[in-house]
């Protein structure tokens, strides 16, 4: 009986002391190896953005960002080395057209062509919680990868292996 | 100046406590003469605590931003009160307030009449200890009193979800039913080696009912809060927290219907020990889970592994030591007769049985994203369908033990004798659930099934008091622990009635709603006025205006707020709830749409709500009557 009791005790601990070590906030998206969500916007350009552009055959990096949130600011370097690389595009979630426009114009554009998700309603569907997020799609339009708040420098490695890899 | 005063006095409670700790640890080779009079020791604690955390007050009043805690929590804009309940609105201050509350059990306790002086001591010797973790884990951990360097010269704003009454007293309320516990552990764990078992029972009973009651309050109040504050139209989501103050209330609930039994037959005196401690075990769990940051939740504290790590050990160390001096000691208590089924203690015995297992479910639901995190290395989310779902089928023997429960006779009955004096009740409730149905014949039908499970309850409760009656001719001559069982199983009946009225029978829509547009909602009509700006102390906050009509008679105007805290870009949405006693019209504002005319407006019909919180003061007020019915038996 008290074996019992130290083995169950034992074994509580030890799931709560590597319960501590991990982060619960990580969590995959569902939309990982799915098709892209269908999507329709009004583009930075003033044409239209739909889930089409993201089917050419080269792999993308997609990027949810706005010109209000300052992580996206944070992450802009590292996008433009990205892009010099990879095609990448953007959708600004709830920006201003003119907002925007005064924003690249002050850090650069990386982004091949901008959806502008003025509802947020793409955001959602992409499941976006929070500015900014990136995926990386692959050449048949089916999502691989996903990451969560700005990309620092130390996440670029990561980035490029996964790319390297779909190749 | 006054912040390393109450730096000071932490360091003394710390030293005073561990004075107790080391008494406990020292036991048995430990001569009578030296040993430290813990009833004084728990005095000392109490009012150097007090003092402490009088401290920390006047520091975030004055707003001394030179204290970390201060500076991220408060600013010099905040209104008084919300500096003032800003103390507990944030990790360190809010241990201190266990703390607080924790030496404030020790002082009641010594001053009560009924236990002996060695007795007291005992009790205490494990109370002064539990302080002891606690003041070492404030001291090294998350010391309140922390200065930081250079001060800043505006703090950074309490959260201003936060700001707000109704979260201002739901700590409070909460944490006195959380270390309400920790005195049934003390209790039962030193009572595991005292003779007089009667007694004992006698002196644990009204802690228990206490206890209950502030937990029962501080459940209630959070999920009216965030009923009105979140503006998700719903009261109880399933939230890993919600959950881990759950579980520890139901425990509390088997351990005050078994500790009936104890006192009244000295059955079961075993169990309930094992419920105390258990209980006060899941009220640690709960922090751990809360405080550790191993589970997502909207509680979100900020989470730091170490602290995790010294909670851990907290929780281990206080359960491996009630377990152990429970399996050492539990012979002692003598073998018990046979209890009978069909018997008043065979129902509770019942009750006992589902309450654990559901609190089992609930508590394996809560922890399994974390199982399956470290076991099998993957992410899942176990959320409110799950739990609805192992909820269901327990409600059935739960009301009907709650319906025949009070019926039984103590000791042995016989089944059909019982059907026999039931036989109108029977004959009513089967005509009531008849009429309900017939009424409400398109409701879904599990809706019509658990509100007549509900009215089941309140209808046999009455039914018990008539029956009284009938003997006696005044309603006063009604003993008190009649009250509260009526009180409270009525109670249990009107939130069965009000969570099946707000979750299923809840009707929601969601839309663009412009300027002068109707939209209709079960009776209501509800007109879309516009918005307008409106300042308050500290934010700016979007004020729609909504015209509610039944017909064509306009009603009330409802006024839901958008709110945006001038510090740390905060939104937070206050709902506006119109209610009547068949349900709430309930509004939340969001987004303007793009071209300016239209707004998101969120409406929901949640039927029966009101009768939540009208059944949680029945809870509350069935409590008390047993709690002052344990208190007089004492004299």
């Amino acid at each position: 009986m008290r074996f019992l009791f130290l083995i169950f005790f034992c074994f509580f601990f030890f799931i709560f002391y590597e319960g501590l070590k991990k982060d619960p906030s990580k969590i995959p998206s569902n939309l990982i190896s799915k098709n892209i969500p269908e999507f329709k916007l009004k583009s930075f350009d003033n044409a239209f953005m739909t889930n089409d552009d993201l089917y050419e055959n080269e792999i993308k990096i997609i990027n949810f960002f706005a010109s209000w949130c300052p992580p996206c600011q944070v992450e802009h370097k590292q996008l433009i080395h990205l892009s010099n690389k990879y095609s990448v595009f953007g959708i600004a979630k709830k920006n201003k057209l003119k907002d925007l426009s005064s924003w690249l114009k002050k850090l650069g554009n990386p982004y091949k062509k901008i959806g502008m998700d003025l509802e947020g309603i793409v955001s959602i569907d992409w499941g976006v919680y929070g500015l900014p997020e990136t995926f990386i799609v692959d050449a048949k339009g089916i999502i691989k990868y996903r990451h969560v708040g700005p990309i620092m420098k130390r996440d670029l490695k990561e980035i490029e292996t996964v790319i390297s890899n779909l190749r | 100046m006054i912040s390393e005063l109450g730096f000071l006095f932490l360091t003394i409670v710390f030293l005073v406590s561990s004075l107790s700790s080391f008494e406990l640890l020292m036991n048995k080779n430990y001569p009578k003469d030296y040993s430290f009079c813990q009833r004084k020791l728990s005095n000392v604690l109490f009012f150097l605590t007090l003092t402490c955390f009088t401290c920390l007050t006047i520091s975030f009043i004055n707003s001394d931003f030179s204290l970390n805690v201060v500076s991220k929590n408060s600013n010099s804009q905040l209104p008084v009160i919300y500096k003032f309940t800003g103390v507990w609105g944030n990790h360190e201050g809010s241990i201190l307030l266990w703390l607080l509350v924790m030496t404030f059990f020790g002082f009641l306790f010594s001053k009560s009449s009924l236990a002996s002086t060695n007795f007291k001591n005992d009790v205490l010797k494990i109370q002064n200890t539990l302080c002891f973790l606690i003041v070492s884990f404030i001291l090294f951990t998350s010391n309140p009193f922390e200065k930081t360097f250079p001060p800043p010269v505006e703090g950074a704003d309490l959260n201003p979800l936060l700001q707000d009454p109704g979260l201002a007293i739901h700590p409070p309320f909460l944490y006195l039913g959380y270390v309400g516990f920790s005195i049934i552990y003390s209790i039962s764990v030193a009572g595991l080696s005292y003779k007089n078992k009667s007694l004992f029972i006698k002196i644990l009973r009204p802690w228990v009912f206490m206890s209950w009651i502030f937990l029962t309050c501080g459940i209630g109040l959070g999920s009216w809060w965030a009923y009105y504050e979140l503006g998700w139209g719903g009261f109880w989501f399933w939230d890993p927290v919600e959950n881990a103050s759950l579980l520890p209330w139901l425990t509390a609930s088997a351990l005050l219907h078994t500790i009936v039994i104890a006192d009244k037959k000295g059955l079961l005196i075993n169990w309930t020990i094992i419920l105390s401690i258990l209980t006060f075990i899941l009220s640690l769990l709960g922090t751990f889970l809360v405080r550790s940051g191993v589970l997502v939740s909207v509680h979100a504290f900020a989470s730091d592994p170490t602290r995790g790590v010294y909670i851990l050990l907290l929780l281990a160390s206080i359960s491996a030591f009630g377990v152990v001096k429970y399996l050492r000691n539990h012979q002692m208590i003598a073998s018990q007769p046979r209890i009978h089924l069909v018997s008043r203690e065979g129902m509770i015995s019942l009750n006992n049985i589902f309450m654990l297992s559901l609190t089992f479910t609930v508590l394996l639901g809560t922890i399994y994203p974390l199982f399956s995190s470290v076991i099998f290395n993957s992410k899942i989310s176990v959320g409110a369908p799950f739990f609805n779902s192992i909820l269901m089928p327990v409600m059935f023997p739960f009301v009907f033990g709650m319906i025949m429960g009070p019926y039984v006779r103590w000791g042995k009955d016989d089944l059909i004798k019982l059907l026999g004096r039931l036989k109108i009740l029977l004959f009513a409730l089967f005509l009531i659930s008849f009429t309900i149905w017939y009424v409400n014949y398109d409701d879904p039908v599990l809706a019509i099934i658990f509100i007549i499970l509900g009215i089941w309850i309140i209808v046999s409760s009455l039914f018990e008091v008539i029956q009284y009656k009938k003997g006696k001719a005044k309603i006063s001559s009604l003993p008190n622990k009649m009250i509260a069982q009526v009180f409270a199983h009525i109670g249990i009946g009107l939130l069965i009635i009000g969570a099946t009225g707000s979750s299923i029978l809840k009707k929601e829509k969601i839309q663009f709603q412009e300027i002068g547009e109707i939209i209709k909602v079960n009776k209501f009509n509800v007109q879309f006025q516009g918005v307008k700006k409106v300042e308050g102390p500290n934010y700016i906050s979007q004020m729609g205006i909504f015209k509610i009509f039944i017909k064509d008679k306009e009603i009330s105007i409802l006024k839901p707020e958008k709110r945006f805290y001038n510090s740390g870009n905060q939104v937070t949405t206050e709902a506006a709830i119109y209610s009547t006693l068949l349900g709430d019209l309930y509004i939340a504002i969001g987004d303007i749409h793009q071209n300016k005319t239209k707004w998101t407006t969120r409406i929901w019909y949640n039927p029966y709500t009101i009768w939540i919180w009208v059944g949680v003061l029945f809870l509350t007020i069935g409590g008390s009557f047993s709690f002052f019915n344990s208190l007089r038996k004492k004299r």
